[in-house]
C-alpha cells in the first residue's frame, strides 16, 4: 500500500472502505473515482489489497494509450512507482504491445464459431481488427496499432479485461 | 421501374436533419455494411436498411435472424472516441425504437418495454434488439454503427426464449413504414440527447420504458453471477444491482434475467 497526501484534502476513510468492499463484491481489480481535484484509485492485487492515493492534477484517460504506465490486472504488481520489473512491465514498455483501451470483455472472433481475427504468426496491417472488446453494450473492434506479425495473444475468448491490460503483441 | 432504395425511404424529418439512405433487397449484415461504408470514408448519418439479412448478428456474434418482412436497419454515426458516448447512444436507440412501436400501438394496449442492455420486449417476448458496434477511425474519431432488428411480420423460431412480432401483436404494418417512423424518432431522440440536459433526459425516458426495475435480477456477468434487486440504470448507463448484503454493484456487461 502506498500513500501520498492529497493536498489539503481530508481522506475519507469511510469512502475508501466502501470502495474496497465494492471492488471485492464486484470482483474488480481496479476502481477510480474522481471529484473536483481529488482522485482516489483503488487496485486489488490478490490476496491482499493495495490502496493508492494520487494527488492532483488528475490524469485524463486516453482512448488508446500507446503504453500505459501500469497495466492493471496484469499480475500481482501494484501501481507503486518502485515496483520491481516484471514481465508485465516488459509488455507495457514494448511498443508492440496493444493495450485494451477500455474495461470490458474480449472476443477473439467475430462470431462464436468463426475463425479468430488473428492467430500467433498472423501478419496484420495497421488498422486491421485484431480483437473485440465488449463494453457497455457496444462491440468495439480494436484495430492493430501498427503493421507486423502477431507474436503473442494475451487474452482468451470471453475474458474480462481491464483498462490498459495488454491484448496482443505485434512485432 | 425497380426502386433504387428497395422501397424504403427516410421520413421528411430525417431527410431534413441530414440523413441519407442506402436501401437494399438483401445484405449479409446491415451493421457490417454500414461499418464498411465508414472505413471507406462515408460521412455519418447514413442509414443502411434491407428487406432481408442473411448473416445478421446479435450481441457476442449470436445469429440474428431477419427473414423477409422483418426490419434490419443500421445507422452510421461518427463521434468522439470513447466508450461512454457509445454506450449512451445505445440508450438513445432504445428510446427511439420504443417510441417508434408506440406509434402503432393503441392507447389501451400494453406498451413495449426495454430490457437492459438492448432488447425490445412485448409482454416478456422479444420483439427486437439493438446491436452497437464501434471502430476507431483515428485517435479522436470513431465510427459507431447502431443496428436495429425488429420482428415485423415474423417471430423467429427455435430460440431459447419467447419471441413475438408486430404482426403477432395484431399490428398490420410494413417494414417500410416502421423504418420511416424509426428514422424520425432516431433523429429526434439524438437531437434531445445533444441538448444541454440531453443525457439525463434520455436516461430518464429509458428508465420509464424499462422492464424489471425494482424486481429481482440475475446477471451472468463476465466476472460471475450477480443476484439482487435491479435498482436502476445510473448516469453512465450501468445496471445497478442492489445485493442481499446491501451493496450496489454497477454492471457494464452481462446477460440479464428476471
Amino acid at each position: 500500500m502506498s500513500k501520498s497526501s492529497p493536498s489539503n484534502k481530508e481522506i475519507d476513510q469511510n469512502l475508501i472502505r466502501t470502495i474496497a468492499e465494492l471492488i471485492n463484491e464486484a470482483d474488480l481489480s481496479e476502481i477510480e473515482i474522481e471529484k473536483d481535484d481529488f482522485r482516489v484509485r483503488v487496485t486489488r492485487s490478490r490476496p491482499t489489497e493495495a490502496l493508492t492515493y494520487a494527488a492532483p492534477p488528475p490524469v485524463v484517460a486516453q482512448a488508446a494509450p500507446a503504453a500505459p504506465a501500469a497495466p492493471a490486472g496484469a499480475g500481482p504488481a501494484s501501481v507503486v512507482e518502485s515496483a520491481p520489473t516484471t514481465p508485465a512491465d516488459d509488455l507495457a514498455a514494448n511498443p508492440g504491445t496493444l493495450p485494451s483501451p477500455m474495461v470490458g470483455t474480449t472476443y477473439l472472433s467475430p462470431e462464436p464459431d468463426a475463425d479468430p481475427f488473428v492467430d500467433v504468426g498472423s501478419k496484420v496491417s495497421e488498422g486491421q481488427t485484431v480483437v473485440i472488446v465488449e463494453a457497455m453494450k457496444t462491440m468495439n473492434q480494436i484495430p492493430a496499432h501498427r503493421s507486423g506479425t502477431i507474436t503473442k495473444i494475451l487474452v482468451a475468448d470471453a475474458q474480462p479485461v481491464e483498462y490498459g491490460e495488454p491484448l496482443v503483441v505485434i512485432e | 421501374m425497380r426502386d433504387p432504395q428497395a422501397g424504403f425511404s427516410l421520413s421528411p424529418d430525417a431527410t431534413a436533419a441530414g440523413y441519407r439512405l442506402a436501401g437494399l433487397e438483401t445484405v449479409a449484415s446491415t451493421n457490417s455494411l454500414a461499418m464498411q461504408h465508414a472505413r471507406d470514408g462515408a460521412p455519418d448519418r447514413l442509414w443502411v436498411v434491407a428487406r432481408e439479412q442473411t448473416k445478421g448478428r446479435g450481441r457476442r456474434g449470436r445469429l440474428w435472424q431477419c427473414a423477409k418482412g422483418n426490419l434490419a436497419a443500421s445507422v452510421l454515426m461518427h463521434m468522439e472516441a470513447g466508450t461512454r458516448e457509445a454506450a449512451l447512444t445505445g440508450f438513445v436507440a432504445g428510446v427511439a425504437v420504443a417510441r417508434t412501436i408506440w406509434e402503432f400501438q393503441s392507447t389501451g394496449d400494453e406498451r413495449v418495454k426495454l430490457k437492459w442492455p438492448n432488447d425490445l420486449l412485448y409482454k416478456g417476448a422479444k420483439l427486437g434488439g439493438i446491436l452497437l458496434e464501434a471502430q476507431t477511425l483515428s485517435s479522436k474519431q470513431m465510427a459507431l454503427v447502431v443496428g436495429f432488428g425488429i420482428n415485423v411480420a415474423h417471430s423467429p423460431e427455435g430460440l431459447p426464449y419467447a419471441t413475438t412480432s408486430l404482426h403477432d401483436m395484431g399490428l398490420s404494418v410494413s417494414p417500410e413504414i416502421v423504418f420511416s417512423v424509426l428514422s424520425t424518432h432516431w433523429a429526434e431522440c439524438l437531437n434531445i440527447y445533444s441538448g444541454k440536459t440531453g443525457q439525463a433526459d434520455i436516461l430518464c425516458e429509458w428508465r420509464s420504458c424499462a422492464t424489471g426495475i425494482g424486481e429481482p435480477v440475475r446477471v451472468a456477468a463476465p466476472q460471475g453471477e450477480i443476484t439482487g434487486i435491479f435498482e436502476t440504470i445510473d448516469d453512465e448507463g450501468r445496471l445497478i444491482v442492489h445485493t442481499m448484503s446491501g451493496n450496489r454493484i454497477p454492471v457494464t456487461a452481462g446477460d440479464v434475467s428476471f
